[in-house]
């Protein structure tokens, strides 16, 4: 029985304040949250409270404030640990955001894992944030990076990777959502190749698949998972890393400062157990909360609601847009292979006229490399236009990107 | 076309999308580029789609700027129009005393000066006044010596 209740939208996009304006006179439709997402109410009004009633610094004081900071803080911590359905809240490392999560990643796994002529497995897929981390850990300890290939279709070719798979492989490290194709990875089938010929520490850039789909760290099958807050209607500035236990527990520090020891000498130091091990200096308490209230949001709507209105939207988008004479979508055709990004390239309409004329007319979508380069490079294309939605965007909206991009092709190919 | 001509023209279209409707108009209407002319050493970094820009001080007396440009993007290509007839044919002095956000915010189209929009429209106007700099530098160089 289907028991996923559906999106009342109207209702969603109440909570949104900044969707509700025009830019130019023109209703905006807000499609470029692959890029960033906006934020609810409750997100907003959770970090002014924090503010306004409990800030104070964490795990110092021993005055009130700084004891409800710290619950704050730390209980945060275990709501994002329930949200991805990690086994304990020492699972989570708060981080800036997926970037800093997989540049942490890159660079503890350097220490403990990777030495001269290892290979390090990522792809063609890789947005810049998991990719340019371990170029630079190759470069740094004499690794070498091994690149999954892409199919036509923009998935992930499993020949590929199961041909680089092997007892020199340390790393393996993949997007679960492909933020350029929109490509959904099978993390999981995945994780179990991983381990049938390799030893490899399994590493996942989550920064489009928590926003978008349920999330159980159980069931992926990895051993890391970065993901950010701003992408799934936090603030700006957090993230985290999620990490089994036992590699956390293996992993050197990332970082040196206050929170990450257990006692100072004058010549060296010991550490403290993880998470805090890695989050040296006063952490972004704000965010936390802010982060935290919205995983409250999106639980509250079932992420499974959420990834179904999303693959609706997709589904009217791929209809739409494939009318549109010269009009080419990358990636999965199926819209139930695909999270809630949809690329396009249209003949005789370079990429960045047509979003300048969304823009003109109150669409916010991006035209550019996305921060993937290899993709583009895959498909020879210097720039796609890349539409991207969440549990806000309604099918009308699909239908205003549509009109847009018809009319943008017709003052572009006279 | 004069820039107070092309104000009244833009100021009377409504809504961005038609000014970027005119705009497209005079980027098809800008004399193509020489071919030669667009190398390496012409191509405007930042730019999503390729852009190139060449130019400096012409034969007339006194000596004045003189640009030529194009862009594989027809909106860029149409600003740089507009960017060349407000350059073209100044004195290097008069060209940096130019308040370029004034003349784009009269036109309706402040927000093609954006450094966020990476289109390469805002590289080439860096360019053009980088040149217009140096130029205004050497030729009082020339004239003191």
């Amino acid at each position: 029985m289907d028991t996923v209740a559906a999106l009342d939208v109207a209702a969603v996009r109440a909570d949104f304040p900044i969707l509700d304006q025009r830019v130019d006179g023109k209703p905006l439709v807000y499609l470029d949250n692959a890029a960033s997402s906006q934020k609810p109410r409750q997100v907003i009004e959770a970090i002014s409270a924090y503010y306004m009633t409990d800030h104070a610094n964490v795990h110092r004081g021993v005055h009130e404030l700084a004891r409800r900071a710290t619950e704050a803080y730390e209980g945060a911590r275990e709501r994002i640990a329930r949200w991805a359905n990690a086994e304990s809240a020492d699972e989570i490392v708060w981080t800036r955001g997926a970037s800093e999560a997989l540049n942490l990643a890159a660079f503890t796994l350097g220490q403990s894992r990777v030495g001269a002529g290892d290979e390090i497995v990522v792809s063609d897929m890789e947005h810049h944030s998991n990719l340019v981390p371990w170029q630079l850990l190759a470069a740094r300890n004499g690794a070498v990076l091994r690149h999954v290939e892409l199919t036509s279709d923009g998935r992930l070719d499993l020949d590929s990777l199961a041909s680089l798979l092997g007892p020199r492989t340390r790393v393996v490290a993949l997007p679960h959502v492909s933020n350029a194709l929109g490509t959904i990875n099978p993390v999981a089938r995945i994780g179990r190749m991983v381990r049938e010929k390799s030893s490899a520490a399994y590493v996942l850039d989550g920064a489009q698949g928590a926003p978008h789909l349920p999330l159980d760290m159980a069931e992926l099958g990895c051993d890391l998972y970065a993901f950010s807050a701003h992408k799934m209607c936090g603030p700006t500035g957090i993230g985290a890393l999620w990490g089994r236990s036992a590699l956390l527990a293996e992993l050197p520090p990332y970082q040196g400062g206050g929170e990450m020891i257990a006692h100072v000498y004058r010549d060296h130091s010991t550490w403290t157990t993880p998470p805090h091990k890695f989050e040296a200096g006063t952490p972004n308490i704000a965010g936390a909360v802010g982060m935290q209230a919205a995983a409250e949001y999106l639980d509250d709507l079932g992420m499974a609601a959420v990834h179904r209105h999303e693959s609706s939207l997709v589904g009217r988008a791929l209809a739409l847009l494939s009318e549109v004479d010269g009009l080419r979508i990358l990636g999965p055709t199926a819209p139930e292979d695909r999270a809630g990004v949809i690329p396009f390239v249209v003949d005789d309409a370079p990429a960045q006229d047509i979003a300048t004329i969304l823009d003109a007319e109150g669409i916010a979508v991006r035209a550019g490399h996305h921060c993937a380069q290899l993709v583009l490079d895959r498909f020879g294309l210097p720039a796609t236009v890349r539409a991207s939605f969440y549990l806000y965007n309604t099918p009308d909206e699909v239908d205003r990107l549509a009109e847009g991009v018809r009319l943008a092709v017709s003052m572009l190919r006279q | 076309m004069e820039l107070e001509q092309l104000e009244k023209r833009l100021a009377g279209l409504s809504d961005r999308t038609l000014r970027y409707h005119y705009i497209i108009q005079l980027g098809r209407r800008l004399p193509p580029m020489p071919p030669e002319l667009k190398n390496g050493d012409t191509m405007v970094r930042g730019c999503m789609s390729p852009a190139w820009l060449s130019g400096g001080l012409d034969e007339s007396e006194p000596p004045a700027l003189r640009f030529v440009g194009d862009s594989e993007s027809v909106i860029v290509k149409g600003l740089f129009a507009i960017l060349a007839g407000v350059f073209n044919g100044k004195t290097p002095e008069e060209a940096l005393a130019i308040d370029l956000s004034d003349v784009f915010d009269r036109l309706g189209l402040g927000e093609a000066l954006s450094p966020n929009r990476r289109n390469g429209f805002y590289s080439m106007v860096e360019q053009i006044r980088r040149a217009a700099a140096s130029l205004a530098s050497e030729t009082a160089l020339g004239s003191g010596a």
